[in-house]
């Protein structure tokens, strides 16, 4: 029987949210994984340092009775992600596959010189649908605001084209007459 | 345990865009990814965080490297449409905010990102709603325009770093646009590239000069302006309708004025140009139709060579982004896309030369830097670079980065790396936090270190208000009048202000006096009543506690 895994990421944790904030309930739900600040960065005077060996994120395990696969993005810092589908023992680039284990849904990879398991619930794709449903639903929230200040805009842009118009015009004679003095 | 069938699909459809994409030419876009928030404004950090915040002024924490969001300690008042720009340390500035439309506030503040803390600066004059702030070459910060209250806030303020206090340019008064774009200017002045574009002096009281107007009249309607490397300011698009226009004026020229330059291959307003390592601009985002923002589908983005004067036109973004979208470049070498109204997301751009081969490596470069000085970048690719530049941290908001610019750093080959010398102007160079970059002769930069130049110790905490008055006395003097005396136990008061009733517990403002002043005569009283005083000395710090209330009768 075939069979195909694909990671779900469910996160519920707690959050301090700030007060007043019309969009609490969407801050509150908390699928974005938010968290309390994390300890204070390090000093200015140090430069930071990029990632160098990239994430993996497991996509999908694929087990047909003669062959499994393992669907993996691997993101670099300041690299387009790359897709592999690799079964066992197949290595491309940096990554190889060891072992893969359909029934705990793991897949045991080599990248560069570490070893890991990778597994839905630490190494899956966040639920991308849940967190684009999230912004969605605050776009909404926000949506009477912002036609209400975008319709501010569009008269105080009647004021300020006037307001331009006339600035112009005082500049150019301003100019012209400048020119005017330094000719004579 | 999901069938088969549909888990396929939905891996292939992340495949799709991999294929069509010729990234070589065109750069690549990356997946969107949701925002909890409309990211209308966004400033990168020297600890390679990305803070955003939206309408209601939410703070968050953008990872470049990991995308994870986290909370940002908040900033205790509305900071949408505020104005903002680094310090010289690194910390942001944000001088005003949002009470409603056309009303802004007085308030003004900055965020460490050290210590991850929003400090308070005594108020400015009045209201900001749509301020502009810039960082002027000592390291103090020039704000100009906003509404107070319906109405253009005329008055430019400088916030002195040193010591976190306001100095007017009383002689400088002017009504200007919104959100005005500004540049620190090779000659010190900042100029204004607004239609009628002029300089500020910021010296002593502060004064205007007339540049000339420019080309288009409209780019101030929400075009994006920015500086290359020589002194050169570049206007793309703005209007309603927009315009493809795009000019250009040398502020090194004896008699600079705007002059056009190629059009942009798509009109656009609410657009990003954004300066890249290589000194090219990208342009990003917009709407090509009539309208304040109109929603007219994902735009392409565009290239512009300012030394070749063409324009490129690469891939298309995924989303529309419009008013209140930014677009930051990362220390990465891409560019960070996100927001606008309706659009609570962000998508990643890697522009064509990430896909021309190898990167040349930054193994080791100084954290802080003097004007001037020639210092080691440690590179093993040395005899590939031919360029060095750095690019200042972006902070962006309403189609504009108030911070971003770029010098061209001349360097010599050293064993084992660079050296690279640092400008001596800071009018070239404001102090603060630059992304040090360096690029091969495929135009490949590196990825980015942090470098920053100029820009001492934080600055002290802002001053104390002013110690109270002691020993306030009040004597019937002649005819219906009462004269005070009082000790003044300040050293830093800017002035006292006197408060009287006629119950001795409500009081009202009276008078107000100079500093070092110590009596004051009230006359035209009512005569038969008992009158009652209190004191306090003010500074631009706030006021002092009262003095012990005293009374007289007036005759």
């Amino acid at each position: 029987m075939a069979s195909v895994w694909v990671g779900f990421l469910f996160v519920s944790s707690g959050l301090a949210t700030p007060t007043r904030n019309p969009y609490d309930a969407i801050v509150q739900r908390n699928v974005f994984r938010l968290h309390e600040p994390v300890p204070p960065p390090a000093p200015l005077s140090e430069t930071p340092t990029p990632k160098d060996d990239g994430e993996l994120t497991l996509t999908g395990i694929v087990d047909f009775r003669k062959a499994q696969w393992a669907l993996i993005i691997l993101t670099e810092h300041g690299m387009a992600p790359r897709r592999y589908t690799l079964p066992v023992g197949q290595k491309e680039d940096n990554l190889e596959v060891l072992a893969i284990d359909a029934t705990t849904a793991t897949a045991r990879v080599r990248h560069g010189s570490a070893e890991l398991v990778l597994t839905f619930d630490r190494h899956g794709p966040p639920d991308q649908r849940a967190l684009e449903e999230l912004s969605r639903k605050y776009v909404e929230q926000a949506r009477p605001f912002v036609d209400e200040h975008t319709r501010a805009h569009e008269l105080r842009e009647q004021r300020e084209s006037e307001r331009r118009a006339l600035e112009r015009a005082t500049a150019e004679a301003e100019l012209a007459a400048r020119e005017t003095s330094q000719q004579q | 345990m999901k069938r088969i069938g549909m888990s396929i699909l939905l891996w292939m459809a992340g495949t799709a865009g991999m294929v069509e994409a010729q990234p070589t030419n065109v750069g690549q876009w990356g997946a969107t990814q949701p925002f909890p928030y409309v990211s209308v404004h966004a400033c990168l950090l020297p600890n390679n965080k990305l803070i955003f915040w939206d309408y209601s002024g939410n703070a968050r924490l953008w990872d470049p490297v990991t995308t994870a969001i986290t909370t940002a300690a908040q900033p205790g008042r509305n900071t949408f449409c505020a104005g903002n720009s680094s310090f010289g340390d690194g910390r942001l500035f944000v001088p005003g905010g949002h009470i409603q439309n056309n009303v802004g506030l007085p308030s003004a503040s900055y965020y460490d990102p050290v210590t991850d803390t929003w400090t308070s600066v005594p108020n400015m004059n009045a209201g900001r709603w749509y301020p502009s702030s810039t960082t002027l070459a000592n390291g103090d910060i020039l704000v100009t325009s906003g509404d107070d209250n319906m109405a253009v806030n005329d008055l430019p303020q400088v916030l002195q770093a040193g010591n976190n206090t306001w100095r007017d340019l009383t002689a400088a008064r002017l009504g200007l646009p919104l959100f005005p774009r500004a540049f620190l200017a090779p000659n010190g002045k900042v100029f204004f590239a607004t239609s009628t574009s002029r300089y500020l002096d910021t010296a002593g009281a502060g004064a205007w000069s007339t540049v000339g107007n420019t080309i288009f009249s409209g780019h101030d309607n929400y075009g994006s302006a920015c500086m290359d490397q020589s002194g050169k300011v570049y206007w793309f698009g703005g209007g309603d309708p927009p315009t493809a226009t795009s000019e250009r004026i040398d502020l090194n020229a004896a008699t600079p004025q705007w002059g056009a330059v190629a059009s942009m291959p798509q009109a656009r307003r609410q657009n990003n140009a954004t300066i890249l390592p290589d000194g090219r601009f990208l342009v990003t985002g917009g709407s090509s139709s009539g309208g304040f923002n109109t929603e007219d589908g994902p735009k392409a983005a565009m290239l512009y060579d300012p030394t070749a004067n063409t324009w490129a036109t690469l891939a298309i973004e995924s989303d529309y982004r419009g008013y209140h979208s930014i677009a930051v470049l990362l220390a990465d070498g891409r560019v960070l896309s996100c927001g606008g109204d309706n659009h609570a997301n962000g998508q990643v751009f890697s522009p064509p030369y990430l896909f021309n081969g190898a990167r040349p490596t930054i193994s080791s470069a100084p954290a802080t830097v003097n004007y001037g000085d020639t210092f080691f970048v440690g590179t093993a690719d040395a005899t590939g670079i031919t360029k060095v530049t750095w690019t200042r941290l972006g902070s962006l908001t309403h189609a504009q980065n108030w911070d971003q610019r770029i010098n061209v750093l001349s360097f010599a080959q050293a064993a084992g790396g660079l050296n690279v010398t640092a400008p001596s102007s800071a009018n070239s160079t404001p102090p603060g936090y630059y992304l040090l970059w360096i690029l091969n002769g495929a135009g490949v930069p590196s990825q980015a270190s942090f470098v920053r130049i100029g820009g001492s110790a934080p600055p002290p905490p802002p001053p104390s208000p002013p110690v109270a008055p002691s020993n306030l006395t009040a004597k019937t003097s002649g005819k219906r009048g009462v004269g005070l005396s009082w000790t003044d136990n300040s050293s830093n008061e800017t002035g006292f202000k006197i408060d009287r009733g006629t119950d001795g517990v409500t009081f009202s403002q009276i008078a107000a006096v100079a500093a070092n002043v110590t009596s004051y005569k009230n006359n035209g009283l009512t005569s038969g009543v008992t009158y009652y005083y209190r004191v306090r000395a003010t500074s631009g710090a706030g006021d002092s506690a009262y003095s012990n209330v005293a009374s007289a009768d007036a005759r």
